[in-house]
């Protein structure tokens, strides 16, 4: 999956706008916005909100978690759990890539937002790796990773489902020719071990 | 890219089982001294060591009496660092490019199992580096230490890095106007201009760049 098409999911979510203009509901495939009264917020798609911002018909009121404080806790807080948190929402990459890059006047303290929300998605991206890295190594045969988001996935596939291919195949090849001398009666030590079930499924969510 | 998977048809494969492997003799074996290049009779006598390519011995059976397969050097080497769990330094490409297809078409030929093993837990352990390697940089590539599937790996890995990055700096991924589209569009701008409507530019199509970007 590529990032555009991350973006493209992620552009279905809502967000609040102002229109400087009046305008009767839209009708659109997937359903109505509107109707637009200028100086009302109105929640419109992001991909509607960032083509009414470039072309200069609307400002753009930031989600309530794109700010400062919020987002330092949130930082604070997947810095001192063991798990992934809860994002406040599940395309935040998107939608503060998008926001801030079409309409960065909209967004007070725009530049530090932008590096709080990275630093936030290296850290959990870096977490991901560490328990990626647990679970291989380790005796269990699945792994449930709660509140990752599509854009977290992303950066570790295609790559880990392929090692875990690998990781399966030599895995299987391993205790199927121990359990071949083993029924010879050569090495008693047993086969119960649960040997295909490691790959893919380390994404249960 | 589709993950490897060997195949009758796949090169990596062949490649793989062209590898020579040394077997040891347990018959005589008549008529082919000829893959001896040292021996002088005509048989193949017991207790002399050949070089065999893989594609031929793992279609022999594992307790089959003529040939007792020897393994080979380079897994006993390794079987020290899985051990220490030290795994990631090793130059597995310099010590064989196809080091885990290889060992895993040996695994059933050795006794002890050990090369099984090996090569499950080498690649068990340095995934993580794997992982590591990839989302920091795609420069410093140091061939010499990444087994063949390693490096699809990296690649892999590689890959998402770059189309991550270029998401970050909102490049590429422009939507275009599919060809079919443009030709109509170019057709019909022709036979309006011929009917000498023109001077109405309002529909003209324009490239459209990608929307929201």
């Amino acid at each position: 999956m590529d990032p555009s098409i991350i973006e493209f999911i992620g552009e279905k979510s809502m967000i609040s706008i102002i229109p400087n203009f009046s305008n009767e509901p839209l009708h659109l495939v997937y359903g109505s916005v509107g109707p637009f009264r200028a100086g009302f917020p109105v929640f419109v798609p992001l991909w509607l909100a960032t083509h009414l911002r470039k072309q200069q018909k609307c400002r753009i009121v930031p989600p309530e978690w794109m700010e400062l404080e919020t987002l330092e806790e949130i930082k604070e807080e997947e810095k001192r759990s063991k798990f992934f948190t809860k994002m406040p929402c599940e395309h935040y990459m998107v939608v503060a890539q998008l926001v801030m890059s079409t309409a960065p006047d909209d967004v007070p303290r725009c530049e530090e937002l932008r590096t709080i929300i990275k630093d936030i998605f290296d850290i959990r991206e870096s977490k991901l790796r560490t328990s990626i890295d647990a679970f291989i190594k380790g005796e269990g045969t699945y792994a449930k990773l709660d509140n990752l988001t599509l854009l977290e996935i992303h950066s570790v596939r295609p790559i880990l489902p392929y090692s875990l291919d690998h990781i399966a195949r030599y895995q299987r090849m391993a205790t199927a020719s121990q359990r071949d001398t083993s029924m010879l009666g050569l090495n008693t030590t047993g086969s119960a071990s649960g040997t295909g079930s490691m790959s893919n499924s380390l994404f249960t969510q | 890219m589709m993950n490897y998977f060997p195949n009758y048809y796949s090169i990596e494969d062949i490649f793989v089982t062209q590898e020579k492997v040394e077997c040891k003799v347990n018959t005589r074996l008549q008529r082919l001294g000829f893959l001896d290049a040292g021996a002088e009779t005509e048989d193949l006598e017991p207790g002399r060591t050949i070089n065999l390519p893989l594609w031929y011995i793992k279609e022999l059976k594992v307790n089959n009496s003529y040939f007792t397969i020897g393994v080979p050097d380079i897994y006993k080497n390794v079987h020290k660092a899985v051990c220490e769990a030290e795994t990631t330094h090793i130059e597995l490409g310099r010590l064989h490019p196809y080091f885990y297809e290889f060992g895993r078409y040996l695994t059933p030929y050795d006794r002890n199992h050990v090369i099984g093993r090996i090569i499950f837990e080498t690649l068990r352990q340095r995934v993580r580096h794997l992982l590591d390697i990839s989302k920091n940089d795609g420069e410093s590539k140091r061939e010499h230490r990444l087994d063949n599937i390693e490096s699809k790996l990296h690649e892999a890995g590689l890959r998402t890095n770059t189309q991550y990055i270029n998401w970050l700096q909102m490049s590429g991924n422009h939507i275009r106007i599919s060809q079919l589209v443009e030709e109509h569009q170019k057709k019909r701008k022709r036979a309006e201009r011929s009917d000498d409507e023109g001077g109405d530019d309002t529909d003209t199509p324009t490239s459209k760049k990608r929307s929201t970007m």
